[in-house]
């Protein structure tokens, strides 16, 4: 029944976990439904209920997941609402979105046994001021009128806007991993002492 | 690994109707769904996703278990998955129940006009 083919690649939206194990069931169900009330009165159902439970089913493997993942989407979404906020002009907002965003990657990074090593905070300062130096220097210098025109308005915006958004997050990264190291050394050298 | 549910708080109400819907016998997904049909004469659909989901939670929560055996492997498409309630799952429902019924006498003695309809 193409109506049923269609329902298992529907099926595709579910997590790929609860699909494996109860994919086949579902198409199963639908398949008999269909039989039942006929292919409109299926699909209407269907739809409503695939709209809420693929959702819901998501959100539970996400609740289920490890802290390191939950952290991760957490750090994808944060990312996705700063630049959201930026490009809408909600400057303050977005900025501490960006703050947050560092924050979530520090600790992804602490979570994955990375170790704040003295290289690692300054190689990512660094890399985040010589960005923002970069940026600067193409966007804010008064290059000539014919190199400017050259390159759409809106494209131009948007590579500053992800570019300096970029940069704050790596400089902001980079400072807590050198706080977190000052305030480590500071407890050995305290244990030390004591 | 199964949590406990029984006496503490109220089940979702899909969980409560599967639980009605299954009584004391091994049926497979379609059987549910149309028991829970019959049950709220017609009120309840359950989506294919809805009953699965509710199903993935009920056997992580010990209420359900899937059976090997069919009650009827030659009338029957060997693919179902056929559940039943396990001790734990009576007595949730039984809890749910008595929940229920307490509810009722409540919402009766407060709106004469409920209970007596």
């Amino acid at each position: 029944m193409p109506s049923v083919r269609t329902y298992r690649a529907v099926t595709r939206v579910y997590p790929p976990k609860f699909r494996r194990e109860y994919g086949e069931p579902m198409v199963q169900l639908f398949a008999d439904r269909v039989r039942r009330d006929g292919g409109r009165r299926a699909w209407g159902s269907a739809l409503r209920d695939v709209s809420i439970s693929a959702p819901y089913q998501y959100w539970e493997s996400l609740m289920n997941a490890s802290p390191q993942t939950k952290l991760t989407v957490a750090a994808v979404l944060t990312g996705i609402a700063a630049i959201a906020f930026l490009l809408v002009g909600g400057a303050i907002l977005g900025l501490v979105l960006l703050l947050v965003l560092a924050w979530e990657l520090y600790a992804i990074l602490r979570m994955r046994g990375h170790r704040v090593s003295e290289q690692r905070w300054w190689k990512f300062a660094g890399s985040g001021v010589a960005l923002f130096a970069v940026l600067f220097i193409i966007f804010a210098m008064p290059w000539p009128e014919d190199w400017r025109s050259a390159v759409p308005g809106e494209l131009a915006w948007t590579v500053a806007m992800f570019g300096f958004s970029a940069s704050i997050v790596l400089v902001v990264l980079g400072l807590f991993m050198g706080v977190a190291q000052l305030a480590s050394r500071r407890g050995t050298s305290g244990g030390a002492t004591a | 690994m199964a949590r406990s549910t029984e006496g503490t708080k109220p089940l979702p109400p899909s969980v409560f109707h599967i639980l009605l819907a299954l009584g004391d016998d091994e049926q497979h997904g379609y059987a549910i769904m149309g028991r829970v049909e019959e049950i709220t004469d017609g009120a309840v659909t359950m989506g294919p996703g809805t009953l699965y989901g509710s199903i993935k939670r009920m056997l992580a929560d010990g209420l359900i278990e899937e059976t090997e055996e069919r009650p009827d492997p030659a009338l029957d498409d060997e693919r179902r998955r056929y559940y039943r309630v396990t001790a734990l799952g009576a007595r949730a429902r039984a809890g749910e129940t008595a929940r229920m019924k307490t509810l009722l006498r409540h919402a009766g003695a407060r709106n004469p006009q409920l209970g007596s309809a």
